[in-house]
């Protein structure tokens, strides 16, 4: 019987070759953790500032003494002030509405678009396709001021209406490229499949795509959702009176008053509204994910 | 009933290209029919033309006697298993099956006992609460036939169904099918590039080639009487040997002149068919089994040649020789016992009553 090498020393190369590997991993590993917990300093930063900033006083907050990172005297009171006022209320009602409507609508047209888009297949629709993209790259503080003019002429001026009218501009276009990726990625047998067991093509979207195309849906529809949520500049550009205003810029021009900012309530009104877009996503990032890298790889 | 015709079908892309240039094929009722041929050959773009997945450019599709050339594939009475399965991945085993029945609104009775005789027949059963992830390739490859078996159509159609199975589970699902077609006995279009296949489960084998057929036929028929060059290498594996020869007349018999001075006697019951071609040049067309070593106690018809093996591979329950002649790569089946060795002259005959010869400019077998 000939000796069969078992221990490193008869495989001097293989090992160091394992070793150094292990120890690339490591220091890969360490570099990682330090840029990650940098980067979430950093980017964690504004929120706890706030987060400590509603927990203060008036008082607390313009005394120029003491570390401004720690409470002394902690309260709730701006939270409160925030949750009884009728103004807030209207804010938050807006907002709700705003995105409901927007988001429902979105998700109509961004759905039907896709798979007419990628499935359907038309003269035109790759052009069409690459369209949709290319005017999602128009930013909003350039498309605003021809919105202005078309939600003027329709005289939804400084009304949510008119939000619910415009916000898709952002919305739709995305999120149909969102669903055209991710309908790609569903084989194309399985609609010539479902063509033959008797599928008519609104058929074959109900009961096939939107089932097996849920996490994109999901997906889009979390984009959606913090679109028109956190839409500022529209809002601003069209809204005038509180009673119209969401929540974004209502807790920015209305908790201002004069030259006194009320920083404990804009701080706990800022909280506030980031809190739902922070539920959803802690609810659904995996669907998140996975409906913005679908088709990246065909599995 | 349900036969299927194709009139001079033809199916051109944009460019120009024709991916099928006009072919006629009658699929008798109950007849199992595989289009055979390697990739690009328009097999596939046939029996898509069936399913209606494809329009066609010109000519006429029948189902059943019914002109279907503008009829949507779900009133074509078809059903169609594909190569990679195509399920419904948010539904079970079970609403796999019954969906087609649910569109055509069947009754749930008459869906749950036509979904459970399929299961029992494809031995499916403990499978219908589970969705497809968590089933094996075979089985997921039964449910998609499954699926079609329910429907009871005019019709099947398989879209190499098992291109995508390993080697042992290919052949044992080969063999259900088989045994699924003669329970149910439905017209069936099969596709594959796999010559294996066709020969085992066609009741008739299409062969094509660059968008025609080459040849229709039972299976046994194109194995020993190919019509074309192309039919006479496809079928059959290892493939065919045709060696360049020259036919000369020598004293009211047939000899084959080929390389190295090898001189082969053709039998005299083919003297006649082959005359016209004394004094041409000719293809040699033998099949490895034909091609054997001298151990044969029925000597008659046969011509010993002796050669020098370049390659030897023992496959257990024989061994296939593999020759240069002259540049051309020939290939011999050998009984295991028969010693054989790279470089030493090894002394085979060959079967003359199961030769070809093929015409090299117009590729036709003689």
């Amino acid at each position: 019987m000939s000796a069969t090498p078992t221990s490193r020393r008869d495989l001097p190369g293989i090992y160091s070759k394992a070793g150094s590997l292990r120890a690339e991993r490591r220091w890969a590993l360490i570099w990682a953790y330090i840029s990650l917990i940098i980067s979430a300093a950093i980017l964690l930063m504004p929120p706890v500032y706030m987060l400590i900033t509603s927990f203060k006083t008036s008082r607390e907050i313009a005394d120029q003494n003491g570390n401004p990172w720690i409470v002394r005297d902690p309260t709730l009171g701006n939270y409160w002030a925030l949750i009884a006022d009728p103004m807030f209320q209207g804010f938050f009602f807006n907002s709700v509405i705003i995105t409901l409507v927007v988001v429902v609508l979105t998700m109509v047209i961004s759905i039907l678009a896709a798979f007419a888009l990628s499935r359907m297949r038309f003269w035109g629709s790759q052009v069409l396709a690459t369209g949709v993209f290319l005017t999602y790259l128009v930013p909003d503080t350039l498309l605003f001021i021809p919105l202005y003019q078309i939600v003027g002429g329709l005289g939804l001026l400084n009304s949510i209406w008119g939000l619910i009218l415009v916000y898709p501009t952002l919305t739709v276009p995305f999120c149909t490229w969102i669903m055209i990726g991710y309908f790609a990625s569903i084989p194309k047998e399985l609609d010539e499949a479902a063509l033959i067991d008797g599928a008519t093509w609104p058929q074959m979207l109900m009961k096939i795509f939107i089932p097996v195309a849920l996490p994109g849906i999901i997906a889009a529809t979390i984009f959606a959702f913090t679109v028109s949520w956190a839409a500022f500049v529209y809002p601003t550009a069209f809204i005038t009176t509180p009673d119209q205003m969401p929540l974004t810029i209502g807790v920015v021009s209305q908790l201002v008053r004069g030259d006194t900012f009320a920083w404990g309530q804009i701080m706990a009104g800022a909280l506030l509204a980031a809190l739902p877009p922070v539920i959803v996503y802690a609810f659904l990032m995996d669907y998140y994910i996975a409906g913005l890298t679908a088709g990246a790889t065909k599995g | 009933m349900a036969q299927v015709s194709l009139r001079k079908i033809v199916k051109a892309y944009e460019g120009g290209v024709q991916a099928v240039k006009g072919i006629d094929l009658e699929i008798a009722d109950h007849e199992f029919v595989v289009l055979v041929g390697p990739s690009g050959c328009g097999k596939s773009t046939t029996l898509r033309m069936i399913a209606g997945l494809e329009e066609i450019t010109s000519g006429d599709i029948a189902i059943g006697g019914t002109l279907v050339n503008d009829i949507p594939p779900r009133d074509r009475d078809i059903a169609m298993v594909f190569q990679n399965y195509a399920l419904y991945p948010h539904m079970s085993v079970y609403d796999n099956m019954a969906f087609g029945l649910m569109l055509r609104k069947f009754p749930k009775a008459e869906i749950d006992r036509r979904v459970k005789e399929a299961a029992r027949i494809l031995d499916i059963t403990p499978l219908l609460e589970r969705k497809p992830k968590a089933l094996s390739g075979g089985q997921r490859q039964r449910v998609a036939m499954g699926r079609a078996i329910v429907r009871d159509p005019k019709v099947f159609l398989f879209d190499e169904p098992l291109s995508n199975l390993d080697a042992k589970l290919r052949v044992q699902m080969r063999t259900e099918i088989k045994k699924v077609h003669q329970t149910v006995n439905t017209t069936t279009v099969y596709v594959t590039h796999d010559q294996v296949e066709a020969m085992t489960l066609a009741d008739r084998v299409v062969v094509m080639n660059h968008g025609i057929i080459e040849q229709v036929g039972p299976p046994q028929e194109l194995y020993h009487h190919p019509a074309t060059k192309f039919v006479a290498g496809f079928i059959g594996s290892p493939s065919m040997n045709f060696i360049p020869a020259r036919l000369e007349q020598a004293s009211g018999a047939l000899r084959l002149h080929l390389p190295h001075d090898i001189v082969l006697d053709v039998p005299a019951a083919r003297t006649a068919l082959y005359q016209p071609h004394a004094g041409k040049d000719v293809l040699f067309g033998i099949r490895p089994e034909h091609l054997t070593d001298d151990k044969a106690t029925d000597k008659a018809n046969t011509a010993p040649i002796t050669l020098k093996p370049d390659v030897i591979e023992p496959m257990g329950m024989e061994t296939l020789v593999h020759f240069k002649l002259n540049g051309t790569e020939v290939s011999a089946r050998l009984d295991p016992a028969t010693p054989a060795a790279v470089g030493a002259p090894l002394s085979l005959i060959a079967h003359m009553d199961q030769m070809h010869l093929i015409d090299p400019t117009t590729d036709k077998v003689l």
